[in-house]
Parts: C-alpha cells; structure tokens; sequence
C-alpha cells in the first residue's frame, strides 16, 4: 500500500568462529500495514533475521553484507546511539519467552514506568491510566491489579499479553513477534494472535511475524517468506503458497503440517475456541 | 539439628511440632531480637561518651581487678579499668572499623566486579587476574606485611582487610553481572532502545547491589572477626585503646583467676556476629520480591 516499513536487501551474515553462513543473501520486504510471515524450522535463521533488524546481532556473529531499511531509513551507517533512537520510535518487537523477558525484580507497572519514560512521559497517574487502558486491550478484566503484580505471579499466557500491550503501547510503524505465541495453548494463542492482528491493522502497522507453524502464518499473514537453513526458498503471497508451493520445501512443509492439522483436529480446536469464547 | 534427637526420617514421620504460623511467629521474634541487640549496639557505639559510666581508659590501680559490684556493673581489669566502660567504648571502634571495611569492599568490588562483567572481552580477562593475584593473599599474611612496612593501627589493619577481601567480592559480582547480561529481559530492554548505562542502573545494578547487601550483612561478622583477631594479636587497635580483640588480649593474663575479663569482650563479639547475620535476611526478602516465602 504505501511506503514499505522494513526492506532487508541482500542481507548476509556469517559466524566467522563456526566457518557459517547463517543467512544467505535474504531480501524481502514488509510493505507498511501488512503482515508478512518469516517462515522456517528452527535454526533456520528466523531470529537472526529478526537481530539484525534491531541492530542487536550477537557478539561474534556479524553482518557480512547487505543493507536493512526501516521505514525508509537506510540502517547501514547509523551510529549506535542513532540505531538505539530508531529501534527505539519505530520498531516493537514481542519476544518469544514471555516468562523471562520481564525483569523479575520489577513489577508490571515499573516495566510499563519505563517504557513510558523512554518516551517522556513520567507522569505516575498517567502512565497508570494509559497502561490500565492498554492491558483491558489485550483482555485484561481488572488491569490495575495486573500492573501491581510481579511476573512471576503471572502465567505465560498473561506476560505474553502483557508483552504486547506493552510493544503496541506507542504504535510503532513496525512490529516484529518473534515466536510470540509458541509457549501458548492453542486458545490463549488464537487470542494473542487475534489481538496482534486487530491492533495492527487498525493502526495501520506493519506486523513482522516469526513463526514456525504454518497456521499462524496462514491466520494472519498477507505474505510468506519460506526460510531453510538461512536460505531463502519461497516468497509470496500466503494464498498462492498454500495453494501451489513453488518449492518441494514449501511442499514438505505444508504436507507435514496437514498431517497434524488434520479435520479432526480442526473441529475440535474450533469447538473449543467457540465454547471458551 | 542434632540436640532434638531425630534423623532426617522421622521428622517425615512425625507431625510437625510448629504449623508454618508459628515458625513464621518464631521468625519474626528472633528478627525483632536480633534488630534489638543491634540497634542497642549501634546506640552504644555512637552514644559512647554519655553511655560509659567511667572514662574508659583511667587507670585506677587501687581497684584492680575490682569483682562485679554496684559501683562496677562489670567489674574492672587489670589496671583497674572499668569494663562496662571500655566495652561501650570498644563498640565504637569494632564496629565503627567493621562499617568503614564493608563499604570499602563493597564499593571496590561492585566497581571493579560490575565493570569487568559488563564490559566483558580483553579488559575482563585483565581485571580477573588482578583479582586473582588478590585472591593468593591470606588476610593476616598481608596484614603482617603491610603493618612490617607501615607501622601498626587501625587504618593499615583495614587496608589489610580490604585489600585481601575485594576481590572475591569483584568476581562474584562479576559472575552475578554475566548472568544478567545475557537474560531475555536485558535483551529486551535493549530491543526497546535502552542505553547500556541506563540498563546496567536499571535492571543490572539493583538486583546484583540487593545480592552484594546480603553477602556483606553475612560478611560483617567475619570482618568483625578479622579486626578483633588482628587486634588480640597486638597488630590491630592498639592499647590502651578499648577494642573487644584487645581486651581479650590484655586479659590472657587473668584467664585462669578472672575468666570473665576475656568471656565478656567474647560474648559481645558473639552477639554482633550473630545479630549482623539477621538484617541480611529482611534487606533479602525487602529487595528481592521472588525470594519472600509464601506462606
């Protein structure tokens, strides 16, 4: 629609200490308010992509070439504190592992205080307000006894809401979620998920969805970027690759996939997600 | 353990004596005595000059050896000092020395330990094997030496004591620092666009310090220990000034006649260790939330 949210051109990086490629010349390009899905098993270099969009590749690990765009803003010379302000206004990301990525000494509240601060307001009662609104947004019945609340007083599944309210707080141009939804049940995933995709497209944001299981991507995404071993093998809209893979790795994937979604599964998902709702 | 007469088997067997209210209440009680004990040696240390019956370091042959009396709550030493006296006075320097340690190794090793973990690389390596080098010393070895080289007192006794302490502090702190740095919640500050000095003051130094709080508060008595056992040794704070390791030292002579002159300076010192081991626990459960017992 209009300007692309993130372009990665030719992006390339290597693992020197291994004598790895870890990804091998990826380009694709999240155009801005759609939902593109970074498909692959694991270690197929999902989350490295998702790194080097955020500037944040391990130490050891480096970008041996390419360029990475975000909302028309070329990354290749930024300088840190440069790169720190852009990932800063323009990106979220919703981390996998909800139940560690809140710092555990830290109450709900104090993670919404900060977030807050980093972008100038330090009002108490303010951020309260915003932050109860956010989390009855994600779901939350009486969300100011959640921000009183530790993480480890809270489940998986409520972090995991947490952690998206909190990214989606300030409407970022781009959201990435790496994995956001693998520690779910299937149910608090399909609401994770819908949330996700509710908040995205009424902002008009564009949504960076890592995942391996293919009927997230199916669910939400507009396109597909099939990853193996750091290699890109298929990209294109989700309908046209579940319709007719142009890779037998598309294929494969898709085979085994139907195989353990089958009708069966299907109907008693569904009747689930109806009798919970 | 040993004293209620049970192995480890029947105490799975047999009901338990105290339901978790009462051990909760026992907690608390021996918390209360303890912030007593410790808040009435803190006051004795600080009101020292309005507290002491006597001037501490009058000498008074006449009434040498004095037994405990209305007059001498304590009794008095060898040379007729008043024991109540100098014990309030001993307070000070005990624990007034124990205080200027700990903050000094402390702030030496969360310095050098937080820096080198979170820097990380070359400079890390560097830093440990200074640490390293530190770690070789035994405390009284150095002291020895460094009071051969510089005299005796207090102020190269507490050298000693840092200088052969800080380093363990700098690396456990430094493995506490390594750890955090690497957590998905590091990294997920970091991914919000945070600053490495705003995150190490935001979610490194608070729990690493609350850890650093609780070792030191389990360490205070062993300092305590450290200045008293360097003092007996004549090494230390020396006579006539009152310290609880002096005064020991300087009833060696009476041990057989007046046992009381060398027990009572050790009970007090008994006491503060055992009281100093306590606010460790409540700073614990205060600073660290996932840690408070659930009962």
């Amino acid at each position: 629609m209009s300007c692309p949210a993130l372009v990665i051109n030719n992006l390339r990086i290597v693992y020197p200490a291994g004598q790895r490629v870890i990804l091998h010349d990826l380009s694709f390009t999240v155009p801005g308010g759609s939902t593109v899905a970074l498909v692959g098993e694991s270690g197929s270099g999902k989350t490295m992509a998702a790194m080097a969009v955020m500037g944040l590749i391990p130490s050891g690990i480096f970008q041996a070439g390419g360029d990475i765009t975000i909302n028309e803003r070329p990354t290749g010379n930024l300088t840190p504190e440069q790169y720190r302000e852009l990932r800063h206004k323009s990106v979220a990301m919703v981390m996998q592992n909800p139940m560690s990525a809140f710092d555990p000494v830290l109450s709900i509240f104090q993670h919404f205080k900060e977030t807050f601060a980093s972008h100038g307001v330090r009002d108490r009662k303010r951020i309260r307000d915003l932050a109860a609104e956010a989390l009855r947004g994600v779901g939350f019945d009486d969300p100011r006894h959640i921000l009183e609340l530790y993480p480890f007083q809270m489940s998986g599944g409520m972090l995991q809401r947490v952690m998206l309210a909190m990214a989606l707080i300030f409407s970022p141009p781009l959201v990435i979620a790496d994995e956001a939804t693998t520690d779910l049940d299937v149910i608090s995933q399909a609401k994770v998920l819908k949330l996700l995709q509710d908040h995205c497209r009424s902002h008009h944001l564009a949504l960076l969805l890592i995942t391996h299981d293919l009927s997230v991507a199916a669910g939400l995404a507009d396109e597909m970027v099939v990853l193996k071993e750091g290699r890109l093998v298929e990209k294109g809209p989700v309908s046209q690759i579940f319709k007719s893979p142009a890779s037998p790795y598309t294929a494969g994937l898709l085979a085994v996939h139907r195989g353990l979604y089958t009708p069966r599964y299907r109907r008693i998902i569904s009747n689930m997600e109806r009798q919970s709702v | 353990m040993t004293d209620t007469g049970l192995t480890g088997n029947d105490s799975l067997i047999l009901p338990p004596l105290a339901g978790p209210g009462r051990r909760a209440t026992a907690r608390k009680a021996a918390l209360a005595l303890s912030a007593l004990v410790l808040a009435g040696l803190i006051g004795m240390a600080i009101f020292a000059p309005l507290a002491a019956p006597y001037d501490p370091m009058e000498i008074n042959l006449e009434e040498r050896l004095a037994p405990i009396s209305s007059r001498h709550w304590l009794g008095t030493d060898h040379l007729g000092r008043d024991v109540l006296s100098r014990l309030i006075w001993g307070a000070r320097a005990s624990m007034g020395s124990v205080v200027v340690i700990a903050g000094l190794i402390m702030a030496t090793g969360f310095i050098t330990g937080a820096f080198s973990g979170y820097i990380g690389g070359r400079t890390d390596s560097v830093i440990m094997r200074v640490c390293e080098a530190f770690m070789t010393f035994p405390t009284f070895i150095l002291a020895l030496f460094l009071i051969g080289v510089l005299g005796t007192g207090l102020t190269n006794v507490i050298l000693a004591i840092v200088l052969t302490h800080w380093a363990w502090y700098a690396r456990i702190i430094r493995g506490m620092v390594m750890n955090l740095k690497n957590r998905d919640f590091i990294l997920a500050a970091r991914v919000a666009g945070g600053g490495p000095v705003k995150i190490f003051l935001r979610h490194i130094a608070p729990p690493v310090l609350a850890q650093l709080v609780i070792l030191a508060s389990l360490d205070l008595g062993h300092m305590m220990l450290h200045v008293s056992g360097l003092s007996f040794l004549g090494l230390g704070i020396q006579p006539p000034t009152p310290e609880w390791g002096c005064m020991i030292n300087d009833a060696r002579q009476q041990i057989w006649t007046n046992p009381e002159l060398a027990i009572i300076p050790g009970v007090m010192i008994f006491l503060t260790v055992l009281a100093f081991n306590i606010p460790g626990d409540i700073l614990r459960d205060k600073l660290d939330p996932t840690l408070v017992e659930r009962e």
